[in-house]
């Protein structure tokens, strides 16, 4: 008797937090739809569906399909990489502050791309007025920036490896790498020209429309191994929570969980920088504000946090289009600007985070 | 035999932390580790599950060698309750399941669920099911965590202090509750604990040890006032209080009812106490009645 009414209390448990995504996921449309008609030239909600499958004027399908949808894809795709990747860095560093950009990662990336710019010379030519100093060639652009990041990976993993690092240690290291980067990175933008600088600076703002379909495609895949296997190993993740030794005396191998979740978290977060560039803190708070709502239950913590990171970036997106219309800021911005004061609330308000 | 352990080292960063010990733990049976701090207790215990690798030496569980296990193999055989454990933000039941489905992974069966209910009554802890174990106290906390570990179905528990930070009547509960489940789910345990008093009450056996060595191992004969100077530093009388075996500590050259002898509460030669006297008048640990 007693038996059935604990299989129920925990059917019912599960249940409410399966409930807790579909509200995530209603969310999510609305903010999309939204999403879809904010801009300096707004669709009507009647035109949306029309235009979706090609019946509506051109310039409307157009811009939904040019403009809008990739932009939606493309912060559901980057929130939900940065939302797993924070989720996993802070648990298997046993650090709420843990995320791409605590690590050193993004910096790697930023440093990656300056010397593109810089160094190697691409993305000055194209510098006009009109294209605001895009860089004319992205693509070594963003394989330099992949390739910063990877070193920043690899060099955190050989430090853990060689020294055989703690969590909070690694967080050090990555707090120095960080500032390696950036200083490297200010070294070069002294020797450089002005407009080299420009351009380098520009490339660093996040911006979500720097990504197409292309490379929505290799945002999506580079996302698939990381989201694979944290939702694989819900489980070993929540043991990590109690501890490494708690971990392992259950059956977890900590060591390789924790390099395998770094290496792929760190994969998804550069590609993140290297196609839309620095976006911060929304891996830090997406995978906080899930905690407060359904708990360190890493098979929904993982889901939940890519919804909540893909839903974050989606609503600052059109407060970047509409705040200081008709310019558009870089969303980037928005996030940091109102993440800091997020997360500083966060962190007065719970005690697990701030101990 | 359950436990088999032979000859064990371990050294670390130069020093010898274990130095060839060797002792048998049968199934049903509570062990208590004792010895002062830096004895090599805790280490002990990790050798046996392998969170160290030992030096030398063989930890055999039903003639299996640990050495020659995974560590998954090794989380259905060994049970273990690290010395010091901080809640999590998840339900009493998520954290006890963990301890069937970390090693494992995939989906909840009702067998799971079942053994979770199971281990939750064994501990008393059914009707707090569904609370975060973040809002318990220190004492329902720790029997979370000894829920999880039986979750493993174990032949092998070790327990690093189980009691160390609970009140004294939470310290009674928390250990009648291993021995009674050490019998009767038969499995062998290993607690390491600094409650001298609360070990003779509960433990079957005792496992001295001084600066990494085994200094004596056995039933509650080996617990004399020589064994305790040797293993603590300390003087003790051992004495029987309301029918149970009592330590009273105290530092060299202090009689242990000096003060009491003052107050005339304490009988000389008998050792006869009342238990008020030592629960409000002795600060040390106290004195327990079966």
């Amino acid at each position: 008797m007693h038996g059935d009414a604990l299989k129920t209390q925990y059917a019912r448990h599960v249940r409410r937090k399966v409930l807790a995504g579909g509200g995530l996921l209603l969310l999510i449309v609305a903010a999309s739809v939204l999403s879809l008609r904010t801009g300096a030239y707004p669709i009507r909600f009647g035109e949306l569906a029309g235009a979706l499958v090609g019946r509506a004027d051109a310039t409307t399908v157009h811009v939904l399909w040019n403009m809008r949808l990739p932009q939606v894809v493309a912060a559901l795709l980057a929130g939900a990489c940065l939302g797993l990747a924070g989720a996993a860095m802070q648990t298997v560093l046993r650090n709420p502050l843990a995320s791409p950009f605590t690590l050193g990662i993004s910096q790697g990336a930023v440093f990656g791309a300056v010397f593109a710019i810089i160094v190697l010379g691409v993305g000055t030519t194209a510098v006009t007025d009109t294209d605001r100093g895009v860089a004319a060639s992205p693509r070594i652009i963003v394989l330099c920036a992949f390739a910063g990041s990877l070193m920043t990976v690899a060099a955190l993993v050989v430090l853990s490896s060689l020294r055989d690092l703690s969590p909070a240690a690694l967080i050090l290291a990555g707090v120095a790498l960080s500032a390696f980067f950036g200083s490297a990175t200010m070294l070069l933008q002294y020797f450089a020209t002005d407009i080299q600088v420009a351009s380098a600076v520009f490339w660093t703002f996040g911006d979500l429309s720097k990504a197409r379909w292309p490379e929505l495609g290799v945002i999506a895949l580079a996302m698939l191994p990381a989201a694979g296997y944290f939702l694989c190993k819900g489980w070993q993740f929540n043991a990590m929570v109690w501890g490494d030794d708690t971990a392992r005396s259950l059956g977890v191998g900590v060591y390789a969980l924790r390099l395998v979740s770094l290496v792929l978290a760190a994969l998804a977060a550069s590609v993140i920088t290297a196609f839309v560039g620095i976006i911060g803190f929304v891996g830090l708070i997406a995978p906080h504000i899930v905690r407060m709502v359904i708990g360190q239950d890493h098979r929904f913590l993982f889901p939940y946090a890519a919804l909540a990171g893909g839903l974050l970036l989606l609503v600052s997106d059109v407060l970047a289009r509409t705040v200081m219309a008709p310019i558009v800021l870089p969303v980037g911005i928005l996030t940091s600007f109102a993440g800091a004061p997020l997360f500083l609330y966060l962190l007065m308000k719970h005690r697990d985070i701030r101990s | 035999m359950t436990l088999t352990i032979r000859d064990l080292h371990f050294a670390y960063a130069g020093d010898d932390i274990l130095r060839g010990v060797t002792f048998d733990i049968p199934t049903g049976c509570l062990a208590a580790i004792l010895g002062e701090n830096g004895s090599g207790k805790t280490t002990l215990l990790k050798t046996i599950n392998r969170l160290l690798r030992p030096r030398i030496g063989t930890v055999l569980i039903d003639d299996d060698a640990v050495d020659d296990m995974s560590g998954r193999q090794i989380a259905r055989r060994v049970g273990y309750m690290p010395q010091r454990q901080e809640a999590a933000h998840c339900t009493v039941f998520d954290a006890v399941l963990l301890g069937r489905k970390a090693r494992d992974g995939g989906r909840t069966r009702d067998a799971d669920v079942e053994k979770v209910e199971e281990v939750l009554r064994l501990v008393h802890l059914g009707p707090l099911a569904m609370r975060p174990t973040c809002e318990l106290s220190g004492g329902e906390l720790q029997k979370v965590i000894l829920a999880r570990a039986l979750a493993q179905e174990p032949k092998v528990l070790l327990l690093d202090e189980p009691i160390n930070h609970l009140d004294p009547v939470n310290q009674i509960e928390v250990m009648s509750l291993l021995h009674a489940v050490t019998r009767d789910l038969g499995i062998a345990s290993l607690v390491v604990t600094h409650n001298l008093n609360n070990a003779l009450r509960f433990a079957d056996r005792f496992i001295l040890l001084r600066q990494g060595r085994l200094l004596a191992a056995g039933g509650r004969e080996i617990i004399t006032p020589e064994t305790i100077r040797d293993a603590f530093h300390i003087d003790a009388t051992i004495g029987r209080v309301g029918g149970a075996t009592v330590v009273v500590p105290t530092l060299h050259g202090t009689r242990p009812h000096q003060h009491l002898a003052e107050s005339g509460h304490f009988r000389e030669h008998t050792h006869e106490v009342d238990d008020h006297v030592y629960d409000h008048r002795h600060n040390c640990e106290q004195p327990q009645r079966d």
